[in-house]
This record gives structure tokens, C-alpha cells and sequence, in this order.
């Protein structure tokens, strides 16, 4: 299990020793930084959440709080992971050695690559501090670098040091579906590391944030390619996130496969399973073509390219890339050769496979049953089972259902009443239609619903459920009002 | 939990002693009991031509009047040897299944008369079968002691109800017995007998709640009947499913009476005796052969109180019999009548039947019916556990009728050097060979006899959706696969 290290500290560390205890009197300054320099650069981030409750929507939720690490990298730019300062209600730096808390509060916050950007209300007091540098690129293998924060075990500056173990492609914990490179190291990394500085010298090769729970040293830190990406990305005042090519691909390694397709034993490329509805491939890829090259890149059997030497998988192209940007892919359909150029796109509908944070959950309470738009975050607190339930979230953007259905509203719970009493086996499952007409959206369900003309009977079906759910309208809002007075509720609705 | 095994030795010699004054005196033929000894195997659910390891299981049977041996299915089902052996244990003979029910849970058994003519069954004294019996009936639970004594305890029948005893999942009429047995070494299926008569099967055992299960007679005596002709046909079915309607707006929309119950249809089975009837999902049966149905789908029956329906087709007819619905359809009532048929082949089957799974092997690619042993080997949460897609064909088999007579699976590749790139493709249904529809396994043997150009092409429902082989290949990898021990690269019955 990878698990995100909420715990932050910010301490800027200057490479070895310095002979010359020279203090910097601003960042411009040229000469070697000392360890003390950099250190005061790394701060403590202590952020006060409030984390909503899925399963009483309308309610305030649960408040916390959690420690971090953050870095100055600019003028009054603190970089820090998104997860230290997700839900945030009060955010707040402290300074290396002061007990003076500023308020801070977030500029740009990415939750698929968990990196975020913070500013102080007043900077005055950090004038003067040097500015990390990021460096140029990944760390090489074996190389030596050291975390810096405030981890778990003490109030004060940690720091440890460590080498580079392993340069990989790997799932980001924090948003559970985005893959993007990281780095591994073996320095400690612990609860508290999040966000701050692993250093190579006095410049930054990557943000400690997540660890594996299972394993022994092993730390992960987000690499300089990832940072400077999101660093680019907000550069005109807004975070597009993540770009995505939309195809899958089967490895292409069976001989009789590539005979069949008509390519000589010895050809690169993969085999395009799935092309995403709607996605940058659609309408130039489609299933069955074999993507030989990316960007001039040539794609082998597995699906992986060569970049500087090192073997890695073809999403790294799109992976730096931007929205609007461009990819030219060749590949073989039907025997001939093609080139195409894609323009990539985010792709707001595979949110729905990430967890979501900052935001009040969606949702329509209505006479003692619980609408909710399925995803992730609903999916993991509901614990749904139901296989029609998990069959749509599987190919909801696999099969273009979000094409027709912005939303998938599940009723995730009725709650004791008179009118209720009878009703089993609806809980857990997706509306289909109320009233014979499809249910799209939360906002339109909540409309129909909603309609002063309901008919008698107000005829609900479920997804993979022949038993329609059917009220009688007019029992509706008494229901309603004893319901929402039993369990408090305030505001029925959240669309 | 579910106890199966019964014991057979015997503890306490008080039993013994009491039983032996009662049963010695009446009769001269010693009683109609044997014991049956059956080696089963079943069959390994990654490689079905592999037989799991042999367990042996020991129970009781009866000898009825017609000369043969009643017991349950779960006793003998995929037995690779069955004998029967005298009370005593003195004389043992080889015998074979005559027919077996695994939905009723019955079987009938007979020694195999091959060599020789007589048999010591013909020496014991058959067992008659009872009337029905009422709750508060005193019952005899028979075992028998090594020396061939029997051990009999006494109980009562505590309720009767329709329930499903093993596997099928279909309802019976049995009997729930209160009261402790002795529970433990191998002893499947006892005898209870009531006043001398056989009363039923006891099938199961619950030793927590001290309760039995046992068929009744009268299942028994609808198996036999069926049996005789040496056709068997089964119990008939409707072929839909239901729910109950309780719920006030629910029965309003449907505009039923106060005073109606009935049973909600929620699936109509293919080929059905209920759809070659007309009857529709979304009809409420009010009523069967005139007995109207509550709103929980029972009937009060004259003798047992409230019973549920199902017992009044599956208890109370025969193949080719019919029965008369009263069927509500959007608020008016019709009167529906359908001939009942036994229950039409499932899409998913919960067992393989006694010949075993079929499968196929076409270079090392194992395809596969899938049953529900199939998706139960993902263990006791099969049923989230399993593969979606998997679990999608099971809960809405109607949704796949068209496409397929059976679901072909493809569940494994060995791993050889024309498989390369498909080691992680499993659990695909295989939906067309070299352009031949697969609606069941058959079909695959028919489709791989004509690949193109050298290649066999298999489209797949999951990615990468087809697969290349190449076919001179494949016959040398599956000559080796034989070579190195695989019995056969098919099974494919009817």
C-alpha cells in the first residue's frame, strides 16, 4: 500500500558543510548557499481540514488537521503536495526557528499529480530567503540526496539522506488513478515529509510524498520532470491538469498475432485494444491499428520508448505535454502506414475514478431516500458491490456512458419512515428512469422530482433491477418533512 | 453452518441396548437398510480434464419395494465407484446410479447385476413409504453400528416447509427435526422412518440449532414415479422469478385489491412452460390451480397452514401437466393456464453434469463452459469477488440468450511458445473461431477446423478482442501437451 505522507516540513538544506557561513541578503545572490539557508526556506504547513461526510452529505463532516512540508521557490511561492493542504479550512506556514503562524492559502492546487502552490497573506517576513532551485532533471541512479521536513518524531528541522534506488512510472496515492514518473530513494520519508524538498546540492530533485507501508526504506519523492510540468501548466494563472492520450494498448508480442496483422516478426509497435469515446484518439485511432511511433518516437512490443537512453512507456510523451498541444502518432491499419497529430485534451469524465477532494459532495435527499452521483469517493464509502452498479463505473468512460449520462445517481440509502418501511432492495443500485423518462444527471432527477405535476405514482427504476421503486406522490413531502426533521436536515440538496 | 456428516459408530450403549429390544422382535428379514460407499472425485476448476483427489463418503440407503436403493444425490454425485455393503459389513457388491436428482437431492441406486444375478438386497425386508406426516409426528432417525445394529433416535417433526436442501436451489418438501444426533464420522443420508415407513430422506444436519432437514416421502414418491418408466423427466417448472408485494404504493400502482396477495414477476425464463404461456414480467400471479397467494407468495394449504406456491407446481405436478394462473396485468385479471416443463437449461449451470466440464484445448488455450462452480472457486465471496463480466452473465443470463447456447470461456493460456503475449488473457467469452459463431462448446471444434491462411482467429469480449494463433503450431503444442500427460484436449458431450 502506498500511503501519502501527511506530515510536512521545510527546511531548505544547502548541500555539505559550508566554510563560509556567508548569509545570503537575497536570492539572486550566486554563491553557494549554506545548509542554514536553505533550510530557513523550508517551511511547516499545519492545515486544518474539514472532510465530508458521504453518508450524511448535508452535514459539516469531520474536522481534522494534519502537519506538512512546504518550500519557497519564488516570491511568496510555497510548493508543497496537494494532499497537505486537500480540504483545507485554515491553512497555516511557520518558519523555520519563529513560532509566528502566517496565514496562508493555496493558488493552485493539482490533485492528479498532488502538487500544490501556496502564498502567505503577508510575505515580509520571508523577504530575504533564498528561492529553491529546481534542477534540471531526474536524479541519476545511486545518486545521493537528502528530505528535508518536519516529519513525525519531533517538532524541529529533519533531515536524512539517502540514495536514488529506482526511476519508475507509478500510481500517485493521493488521487489513487494518476500515474505519472517518480522517484524512489531510500532515505527516510516519513508522515510529516509531504511536500518537501529531496535536495541534490542546493537544488531541488523532487517532493517527498508517499511511502510504502509494506517495505523498508523506500521513500517516493515527485520528480523534477512532474514539477516543472505543473509549474509550466500554471503559468497563465490557471492548472489545466493532465493530458491523456485515450487508447489502450495490448502488448504486441505474439507472432501469429503480427503475421495476421500483416507485419514482418521483427516489427515494433502495439496493438490498440480501446480508443476512448470522446477522448484525443477519437476519430484517429480505432481498435485494431497497431501505434507504431510517438512523436518520432518508436514504440516497442511492450509499449515502451527510449528517452535519453533510459526505457520508458510511451504515455511519458503525453505526460509533459499540455492541453492543446499536439502528439503525431504513426501506425499501421489495414497494412498501410499512417501519420496522424492528435490534439490532447483533459478528460473531465475519468474523474470519476479519482478520489475528489475540496468539494461538498452532490447530493438530493427527498422524502427519506439519498440520491448520489457515483464516484470513486462514493464508491469507497458505500462499499457498492452491486456488479450493475460496478459494471457502469467500469465502462462508464471505456464505453462513452458519460457521453449520455453526466451523472450515474445511485440511491445510497433510505432511511426509516412510515412510507419507507416496505422498500427493500433498492439501496446501492443506479437510477435507470423516473417516470419512464432516463435519468441523466442529478440536476434533471432532481428536477423531475422536484415537478409540481408528479403524477399519482412516481415510478423509479433501477439499473439491473426488473422491481420498480413506486411512491405515491402525494405522500411525498409529509414523508419528507418528518425525515429531514428526524435527521436534521437543513439543505436537501446539493446539485 | 451446515453439518453434513453423521455419525455411524456407535457411543452409547444404552441406545444400543434399547434398540436392539425394539427392532429384533418384529421382524424376520433383517430391515431394509445398506450402506453405501461411494469414492468420489470431482473435477479441478483451472485444468477441468484433472480430477480433484478421490474422497470416500459412507451413508445409508433404503430398499423399496421396487428393489432399488434410495439415497441422496449428494451421496453418490461424481462418484467413480459406488458399492453397497450388508448392515453387517459382511457382503459388499458394486452398484450404479439409476437416476439422480441433485435439485431434489435424491438418487436411486442399484447393484450392478452384471456377474451375478442375485444380489443381498433381495434378502432384506423393503421399506414402504409413508403417508405424509404432520408437525408433532414422533420420527426414528436410523444409523447403523459397525456390528450392523441399528442406532435410533427419536424426534419429532418440529415444521414442514418448502426448502432447498442442497445445491439446486429449488424448493422441497421436507421436514425440519428438532432434536441432537450424533455427529461425527462419515455418514451422509439417514433414514427416518415413521412407524415402520419410510418418512424421508435426513439430508442435513445443524448441530447448533439441533435441527434436521429431511426430503419427504412425498418427493420421493414423485421421483420414483417419474423414474419408472426409465425416462426421466424431473420436477416441472414455471420458469419465473417473483417477489412479494407488501409495499402499499406498490400494490396500489398495480392496482391490486386489498384483499389480493400474489407474487410479482421479475424474470421470465426462456423456453419456459410460463412463456410459452404469455406470462410477462411485471404480471402478479394471484393465484395457482385456484389457491390464491398471499402477499409473501404463500397458499394455505389444507393440511400444512401456509406453504409457498412453488410447492404447489414443483410439489403437486408432473411434466406435461398444466396449471391455471390468475394473473393480474395492469389491473385486470386473466386467467392464464400453462403446461408445465421441466425447468429449461440454465445459462450458467450450477454443476457440470456427471460427465464432467466441458472444454476444448487449442494450443494451450483452455476454453471452458462456465458454470457456477466456476465462479464459486473465487471462493466464499464469489459473488463480489469474481469477474464482473463474469458476474454480469450470471445475475442477467437474459441479457446473453441471444448470443450464446452456453458461455464459452476462455480461462487459461498455457504458456508455450505460440501463446507468447496472451499469458494475461483470461476470462474472455469466446464469441467467434475463423468466423463461426460459438453459442456453446461444440461449436469451437467446428470453428478451429477451418482457420485462414495458416491462422486461427478467435474474437474475444474482453481486450485485446481477438487473438491470432498459428495453426500447424498449435497441433504440435497440443500433441505435446498430450504427450506430457494431458488425457485429452476436449470434452464435448450433448
Amino acid at each position: 500500500m502506498i500511503k501519502s505522507l501527511t506530515l510536512s516540513c521545510l527546511f531548505v538544506g544547502a548541500l555539505a558543510a559550508q566554510e563560509v557561513p556567508l548569509v545570503a541578503d537575497a536570492p539572486e545572490v550566486k554563491a553557494p548557499l549554506s545548509n542554514t539557508e536553505i533550510y530557513s526556506s523550508v517551511v511547516r504547513i499545519e492545515c486544518s481540514t474539514q472532510v465530508y461526510d458521504y453518508q450524511s452529505p448535508w452535514a459539516a463532516g469531520r474536522f481534522g488537521g494534519g502537519i506538512g512540508t512546504g518550500f519557497l521557490v519564488g516570491k511568496n511561492k510555497f510548493l508543497t503536495n496537494a494532499h497537505v493542504v486537500s480540504n483545507a479550512r485554515r491553512i497555516i506556514i511557520n518558519k523555520r526557528g519563529s513560532d509566528i503562524k502566517h496565514n496562508a492559502k493555496i493558488l493552485h492546487i493539482a490533485h492528479d499529480c498532488d502538487l500544490a502552490l501556496l502564498e502567505v497573506e503577508d510575505f515580509s517576513a520571508f523577504e530575504g530567503l533564498p528561492y529553491l532551485k529546481i534542477a534540471d532533471d531526474v536524479p541519476k541512479l545511486e545518486s545521493e540526496v537528502k528530505a528535508v521536513g518536519y516529519p513525525v518524531g519531533g517538532n524541529r528541522l529533519s533531515v536524512t539522506r539517502g540514495v536514488v534506488s529506482r526511476i519508475d512510472f507509478r500510481p500517485y496515492a493521493h488521487s489513487q488513478i494518476d500515474m505519472h514518473l517518480v522517484v524512489q530513494v531510500d532515505a527516510a520519508i516519513n508522515p510529516g515529509n509531504s511536500g518537501g524538498p529531496v535536495l541534490q546540492g542546493e537544488e531541488v530533485v523532487g517532493v517527498a510524498f508517499q511511502g510504502l507501508t509494506q517495505a523498508d526504506n523506500t521513500g517516493f519523492m515527485i520528480p523534477v520532470p512532474v514539477i516543472e510540468r505543473f509549474m509550466k501548466d500554471i503559468d497563465d494563472g490557471t492548472y489545466d491538469k493532465y493530458v491523456d492520450l485515450g487508447a489502450n494498448h495490448f502488448p504486441l508480442f505474439n507472432p501469429a498475432m503480427k503475421h495476421a496483422l500483416g507485419l514482418p516478426v521483427n516489427s515494433p509497435g502495439v496493438f490498440i485494444s480501446d480508443v476512448t469515446p470522446q477522448g484525443a484518439c477519437d476519430g484517429v485511432l480505432q481498435r485494431g491499428d497497431v501505434l507504431l511511433e510517438i512523436d518520432g518516437n518508436v514504440i516497442d512490443n511492450a509499449g515502451n520508448i527510449q528517452v535519453a537512453g533510459e526505457q520508458v512507456l510511451m504515455h511519458e510523451v503525453v505526460e509533459r505535454k499540455f492541453a492543446g498541444d499536439q502528439v503525431e502518432l504513426t501506425f499501421i491499419r489495414d497494412g498501410k502506414k499512417q501519420k496522424q497529430a492528435i490534439t490532447l485534451v483533459p478528460f473531465e469524465a475519468s474523474r470519476i475514478f479519482a478520489v475528489s477532494y475540496d468539494v461538498k459532495p452532490r447530493y438530493y435527499f427527498k422524502a427519506g431516500f439519498l440520491f448520489q452521483p457515483l464516484d470513486f469517493n462514493l464508491m469507497r464509502v458505500y462499499k457498492l458491490s452491486n456488479p450493475a452498479v460496478r459494471n457502469f463505473y467500469q465502462n462508464y468512460v471505456r464505453e462513452g456512458i458519460f457521453n449520455e449520462r453526466k451523472d450515474l445517481v445511485v440511491l445510497t440509502n433510505i432511511f426509516e419512515d412510515e412510507m419507507t418501511s416496505n422498500l427493500s432492495g433498492f439501496t446501492g443500485k443506479i437510477v435507470k428512469s423516473v417516470n419512464d423518462t432516463d435519468i441523466v444527471s442529478l440536476k434533471q432527477f432532481h428536477e423531475i422530482m422536484e415537478a409540481d405535476d408528479l403524477p399519482e405514482f412516481t415510478v423509479i427504476r433501477f439499473e439491473g433491477t426488473k422491481k420498480p421503486l413506486v411512491l405515491a406522490s402525494s405522500e411525498l413531502q409529509g414523508a419528507h418533512e418528518r425525515v429531514g426533521k428526524r435527521l436534521g436536515i437543513t439543505q436537501p440538496a446539493n446539485l | 453452518m451446515k453439518f453434513y456428516l453423521l455419525s455411524l459408530s456407535a457411543v452409547f450403549a444404552l441406545f444400543l441396548v434399547s434398540c436392539n429390544e425394539q427392532a429384533a422382535e418384529p421382524q424376520e428379514k433383517p430391515n431394509g437398510f445398506v450402506r453405501i460407499n461411494a469414492t468420489l472425485q470431482g473435477y479441478n476448476v483451472v485444468q477441468p480434464w484433472d480430477r480433484t483427489p478421490p474422497t470416500t463418503r459412507r451413508g445409508l440407503g433404503a430398499v423399496l419395494e421396487n428393489g432399488q436403493i434410495i439415497t441422496s444425490s449428494e451421496m453418490v454425485a461424481n462418484n467413480v465407484y459406488l458399492e453397497i455393503e450388508s448392515a453387517d459389513g459382511i457382503k459388499k457388491e458394486a452398484a450404479q446410479v439409476v437416476v439422480i436428482d441433485r435439485e431434489a437431492n435424491l438418487a436411486l441406486i442399484t447393484p450392478t447385476r452384471d456377474k451375478q444375478e442375485e444380489s443381498f438386497i433381495d434378502e432384506l425386508n423393503p421399506i414402504a413409504l409413508s403417508e405424509l406426516l404432520t408437525p408433532g409426528t414422533k420420527v426414528e432417525t436410523w444409523q447403523l453400528e459397525s456390528n450392523g445394529q441399528p442406532t435410533v433416535t427419536h424426534t419429532t417433526v418440529n415444521m414442514v416447509d418448502i426448502l432447498a436442501t442442497y445445491g439446486g436451489g429449488k424448493g422441497f418438501f421436507s421436514y425440519l427435526l428438532k432434536g441432537s444426533l450424533q455427529s461425527s464420522s462419515n455418514s451422509y443420508t439417514l433414514p427416518v422412518l415413521a412407524n415402520g415407513k419410510l418418512a424421508g430422506i435426513l439430508t442435513s444436519y445443524d448441530s447448533d440449532e439441533q435441527l434436521s432437514e429431511v426430503v419427504a416421502s412425498s418427493v420421493i414418491e414423485s421421483f420414483l414415479a417419474d423414474a419408472k418408466d426409465g425416462e426421466y423427466d424431473g420436477f416441472p417448472s414455471l420458469g419465473i422469478g417473483g417477489t412479494s408485494i407488501k409495499d402499499q404504493a406498490f400494490r396500489d400502482w398495480l392496482d391490486l385489491g386489498e384483499e389480493d396477495g400474489g407474487v410479482y414477476v421479475t424474470t421470465v425464463l426462456e423456453s419456459s412452460a410460463a412463456k410459452e404461456a404469455g406470462i410477462e414480467v411485471g404480471d402478479v400471479i394471484l393465484a395457482l390451480d385456484g389457491k390464491t397467494l398471499d402477499r409473501k407468495g404463500y397458499y394455505d394449504d389444507d393440511q400444512y397452514g401456509k406453504l409457498s406456491w412453488t410447492h404447489l407446481v414443483r410439489g403437486q405436478k408432473k411434466v406435461g401437466e398444466s396449471v391455471s394462473l390468475t394473473v393480474n396485468r395492469e389491473g385486470e385479471k386473466k386467467e392464464i393456464s400453462a403446461v408445465l416443463k421441466k425447468a429449461p437449461p440454465k445459462l450458467i449451470p450450477n454443476e457440470y453434469r456427471e460427465q464432467g466440464p466441458k472444454f476444448y484445448v487449442k494450443g494451450g488455450v483452455i476454453f471452458q463452459q462456465l458454470t457456477k462452480k466456476y465462479l464459486q472457486a473465487y471462493g466464499k465471496d464469489w459473488a463480489s469477488r469474481a469477474p464482473l463480466n463474469l458476474l454480469d452473465l450470471h445475475l442477467q443470463p437474459e441479457n446473453y440468450r441471444e448470443k450464446m447456447d452456453e458461455a464459452v470461456l476462455l480461462t487459461m493460456v498455457i504458456p508455450s511458445q505460440i501463446t507468447v503475449g496472451y499469458e494475461q488473457v483470461v476470462n474472455c467469452f469466446v464469441e467467434n473461431v475463423n468466423g463461426v459463431e460459438i453459442r456453446k462448446v461444440a461449436d469451437l471444434e467446428q470453428g478451429f477446423a477451418q482457420p485462414k491462411e495458416g491462422i486461427h482467429t478467435i474474437q474475444l469480449s474482453e481486450a485485446p478482442y481477438t487473438i491470432y494463433l498459428d495453426a500447424a503450431a498449435c497441433e504440435q503444442v497440443d500433441q505435446a501437451l498430450l504427450e506430457q500427460g494431458l488425457p485429452a484436449l476436449k470434452r464435448i458431450y450433448e
